[in-house]
């Protein structure tokens, strides 16, 4: 069980790396479009914080699932011990 | 992609990397262990001292099969440029291993790991993303890859924590990306992916259960220097992020626990702990970080070699994940 479980953890890690960041890199390109050439540093600068700030989040759920599952774990495990 | 004469004589250099580092690494583990180099492996009942700093006999390793890649496939800037890398990370490694630097130096030491990249000039602002191509980013790109070399060495430096563990996990990402090289038709990357594993799984040889020798800070960092230097040259950016998740949630989960950037020595609530049995078991201390070992052992002891055989697994799952990613971004 406990594979499957980590394996399913990694799997969604993965997944919502490669498709999360195609997201976060979509939302980012709609909010700054390329067609803003004439402040191009400040766009890409942008870009970037734009994409660290969702990526920052979507890695805090990340660890608010992997949180969960430990202590959800340690407990049932507690429990069965007693 | 690749063509067979030329993945065959790339092969070449894996089988020269493979050699060196499995010839050269007992004499320096000898030369080591009589120097008083040595770490205890606290993993084990009776806490044997094993010899350090033996991550340099992967850098020797790797060393000679980028000269045989030279040779092989001609002079290329991006073997300098990976050379360099390494050579640089594991110079700082060297100096983490004989005076351990504090938590916030290490990481900004290891962005001068990136100086030969950017000085050579082999990469590509224009990263490729499944379903949206590539991704302009002209300027800050250099800048990103002055973060991208210190976050991976540090997140490989920070999974070096079992017998083989960094070894046996890093050689499965380093095959997937040769392999994923070869699809993409980049012979010189491919065989810099092909060095690397060559030389990763001769030293895995060693320093698997029971471990003879560690790699030390010296072969962490290098070899997670080598693994972001190669992302950046093969132009395989997300693919590798994607091989490296158990990494970065073994970094990350533990970064956001702790609040800060962190040395192992300096955390005082253990993530684990050695029962008297020879098992490892999760520790329930709230101030402990949440790390990749601690969520393995979440529901129950395991040994060592079963931490690492569910780690090898989960980074082998990681590897599968990123030939799909990279067949997204092909396709796009």
């Amino acid at each position: 069980m406990r594979i499957v479980a980590l394996s399913a953890l990694a799997i969604f890690v993965s997944l919502s790396v490669i498709f999360g960041v195609s997201l976060i890199m979509r939302a980012t390109i709609f909010i700054l479009p390329y067609s803003m050439t004439e402040f191009r540093i400040v766009v890409e600068v942008l870009r970037v914080l734009l994409a660290l700030a969702l990526a920052y989040s979507w890695l805090r759920g990340g660890k608010a699932i992997a949180d969960w599952y430990f202590w959800r774990s340690v407990s049932l495990r507690g429990r069965d011990e007693s | 992609m690749l063509d067979v004469f030329t993945v065959g004589t790339t092969l070449t250099v894996s089988v020269v990397a493979f050699a060196v580092t499995y010839f050269t690494t007992p004499p320096l583990a000898s030369w080591l262990k009589h120097r008083g180099i040595v770490g205890i492996d606290v993993h084990k009942l009776d806490g044997p001292k094993i010899p350090q700093m033996c991550g340099l006999s992967v850098i020797a390793g790797l060393a000679a099969g980028l000269f045989s890649l030279e040779l092989v496939g001609g002079h290329s800037p991006d073997i300098v440029a990976f050379l360099g890398t390494v050579a640089i990370a594991g110079i700082i490694g060297v100096v983490d291993d004989v005076r351990p630097l504090s938590s916030k130096l290490k990481p900004a030491l290891t962005m001068l790991a990136a100086v030969p990249i950017l000085l050579l000039g082999t990469y590509d602002p224009h990263p490729i993303f499944p379903l949206i191509g590539a991704f302009r980013l002209t300027i800050l790109y250099p800048m990103l890859i002055l973060v991208a070399i210190p976050v991976t060495a540090n997140a490989v430096n920070m999974l070096d924590v079992f017998n083989g563990s960094m070894s046996g996990t890093l050689t499965i990402v380093s095959l997937t990306l040769a392999g994923v090289l070869a699809f993409a038709g980049k012979a010189t990357a491919m065989g810099l992916a092909l060095a690397l594993s060559g030389s990763l799984l001769a030293f895995y040889l060693f320093n698997r259960y029971p471990a003879r020798v560690f790699g030390g800070d010296t072969g962490s960092l290098a070899c997670g220097a080598a693994v972001g230097a190669l992302a950046i040259i093969g132009r395989v950016e997300l693919v590798t992020v994607v091989a490296l998740v158990p990494y970065i949630m073994n970094a990350f989960y533990g970064l956001a626990s702790v609040g800060r950037l962190y040395e192992r020595r300096e955390i005082k609530p253990r993530p684990v702990k050695l029962r008297s049995d020879g098992l490892l078991e999760a520790t329930t201390e709230r101030g402990a970080p949440v790390t990749l070992t601690r969520l393995i052992l979440a529901e129950g002891p395991m040994s060592e070699q079963q931490i690492v055989s569910v780690m090898q697994v989960l980074t082998a799952l990681s590897c599968a994940l990123a030939i799909f990613a990279f067949f997204l971004v092909e396709v796009q």
